[in-house]
């Protein structure tokens, strides 16, 4: 070859994961190909070099309105903690002077907030997409089934935190978990589904899995009610594979072992039993009940006069089954259910 | 408004109404420094992308819960490029030791010349690889996108553009040598 330059290389298919060390067989490729051209080197070097800077500049630019928002969002959290604050330092003051001195804050917080307004309004019109959630937090608190913006489901199990990557969706969707959660993934397979438990983390594509989590990680355990996921190990920078699971297959991974871990068969019929162990409504609307029971009893449930589906609903249901569930919901909107086989409910 | 860091004619204006408390001013230093301070991160930590943007999100609200304690007088790039690289170095040490009597305030630390030198001839880099970059039309950009950040191979985007082999390969080409000639003009691959 006469002609070797930096594009010759960043032109082949495999110099990208020879890069980024992510698949072996690219990786054996270019080793080899530097041992046999050690003329080439300088040149491969800069390639490198080109693709990772631009790689990044591309990678920032995507992430920036996110991190912004983030930013923003932290902004505005922050206004609303640190002023109540400053109020309780007034107490230190006599009974006259603090009325006058509560009083005189309240004025300053009250402009405070008119100007944060002000202010919101302006940079929601420059960021649009300003003020996502990115923590959803149960300590001590019950369970939670919240719908992520990409249409997937957590139930968060009381105790959990779930953090939401500020970047969640642009390239992938990334969630950070501690405590005990169940997903149930929207299809999207240009932006694999990955939640990060410590140093493991756990990626699916269409599908629905509990995660389980113990003492700051030591334990993670991963079961697949369906669909496929897979299970990675931090390692340096990067991620090994520790195994892929098929449906009703589980996992168990303990800091502690140092054997490698083997998968194992679990119940679905207990995990089911687990997502309808506990499940609360507190004024929600119906169509929100309806979805969550869904979720909750894999059914699909339909409603013959859409114009309930506004109705708010209240209950609690401990390990109750879906009839028992649909007997209240039916006679608080008035209506009656029939299963129409074995997978489909209508409300009429 | 032109965000680039390079052109603010009075950055250290915005350096100053950020540290009287002004909102939107950090919010303007945060977005216009992002892409810098991104890439910069990306070369101390091997390219681990989410902790960057998570320290670096660290190091901003860092700067603002100090900002009564911010210098009004300083560099701002080769500040901002030395303490995020510190805080970054620390992090990974937090990270793999678990321990904590490193030193706790990496931001305040002065600066050493060969660590000023080394931000210089970076940002230097950046700017000759964002001027390159834009000169790509839409086209090549988008191909260069899936090519290099999305990993895609020409077949796969040929088939998600629904267009030939040979447009996409000649798009790829055309942008490389693009990029190529511009970093060779300003001797961006040898100052490496």
């Amino acid at each position: 070859m006469t002609d070797i330059t930096v594009e010759y290389f960043l032109k082949q298919d495999s110099f990208t994961g020879y890069c980024l060390q992510s698949n072996p067989d690219d990786i054996a490729v270019w080793e080899t190909y530097i041992r046999e051209h050690p003329e080439n080197r300088v040149v491969i070097e800069q390639a490198k070099t080109l693709f990772f800077q631009g790689r990044y500049l591309v990678m920032a630019e995507k992430w920036k309105p996110a991190a912004v928002a983030a930013m923003q969002q932290y902004l505005y959290n922050n206004r609303i903690v640190e002023m109540p604050e400053r109020k309780r330092t007034a107490g230190i003051f006599r009974w006259v002077a603090a009325a006058v001195i509560v009083l005189v804050l309240a004025g300053v917080w009250w402009i405070s907030r008119q100007q944060s307004f002000e202010e919101e309004d302006r940079l929601a019109h420059h960021h649009p997409a300003a003020k996502p959630v990115f923590l959803f937090d149960r300590t001590g608190r019950q369970r939670q089934m919240v719908e992520l913006q990409d249409g997937s489901f957590v139930l968060l199990d009381s105790g959990a935190v779930l953090r939401v990557d500020s970047a969640f969706g642009v390239m992938e969707r990334r969630l950070f978990l501690s405590g005990t959660a169940w997903f149930k993934v929207k299809k999207d397979v240009e932006h694999p589904f990955r939640v990060v438990t410590g140093k493991y983390q756990t990626t699916a594509l269409g599908t629905a899995f509990r995660i389980h989590t113990e003492s700051g990680y030591r334990t993670v355990k991963v079961e697949l009610e369906e669909g496929k996921v897979a299970v990675h190990r931090q390692t340096g920078n990067g991620y090994e594979l520790i195994t892929t699971l098929s449906q009703a297959q589980s996992i168990a991974l303990h800091d502690a072992n140092t054997t490698i871990p083997v998968r194992e068969t679990f119940s679905i019929h207990q995990l089911k039993a687990w997502k309808a162990s506990e499940i609360v409504f507190r004024d929600a609307p119906l169509a929100e009940v309806l979805e969550q029971l869904q979720l909750y009893y894999d059914v699909t449930i339909t409603v013959e006069d859409k114009g309930l589906l506004s109705q708010t609903f209240n209950g609690k249901f401990n390990n109750d089954q879906l009839s028992a569930v649909l007997d209240m919901v039916c006679f608080s909107i008035n209506r009656q259910y029939r299963f129409t086989d074995n997978n489909h409910v209508l409300i009429y | 408004m032109d965000l680039s860091p390079s052109s603010l004619k009075n950055e250290n204006d915005y350096w100053n109404s950020f540290r009287d408390g002004n909102e939107a001013a950090f919010l303007f230093l945060y977005e216009s420094y992002f892409t810098l301070l991104f890439t910069w991160g990306c070369k101390w930590t091997n390219g681990d992308a989410y902790r960057v943007k998570d320290v670096l999100h660290d190091f901003f609200i860092y700067l603002w819960e100090k900002k009564a304690n911010l210098s009004e007088n300083i560099n701002l790039k080769n500040y901002l490029l030395t303490a995020f690289k510190r805080r970054l170095l620390h992090d990974i040490a937090v990270s793999h030791q678990s321990a904590t009597d490193l030193h706790p305030d990496m931001g305040d630390v002065e600066a050493a010349q060969h660590e000023i030198s080394e931000a210089e001839d970076f940002v230097s880099q950046f700017e000759i690889i964002k001027q390159a970059m834009n000169l790509l039309s839409p086209a090549q950009r988008e191909v260069i996108e899936l090519r290099y950040l999305h990993n895609m191979s020409i077949e796969e985007i040929a088939e998600r553009k629904q267009t030939t082999h040979r447009t996409v390969y000649n798009l790829v080409h055309r942008a490389l040598v693009t990029l190529r000639k511009e970093a060779r003009k300003k001797n961006f691959l040898l100052l490496w």
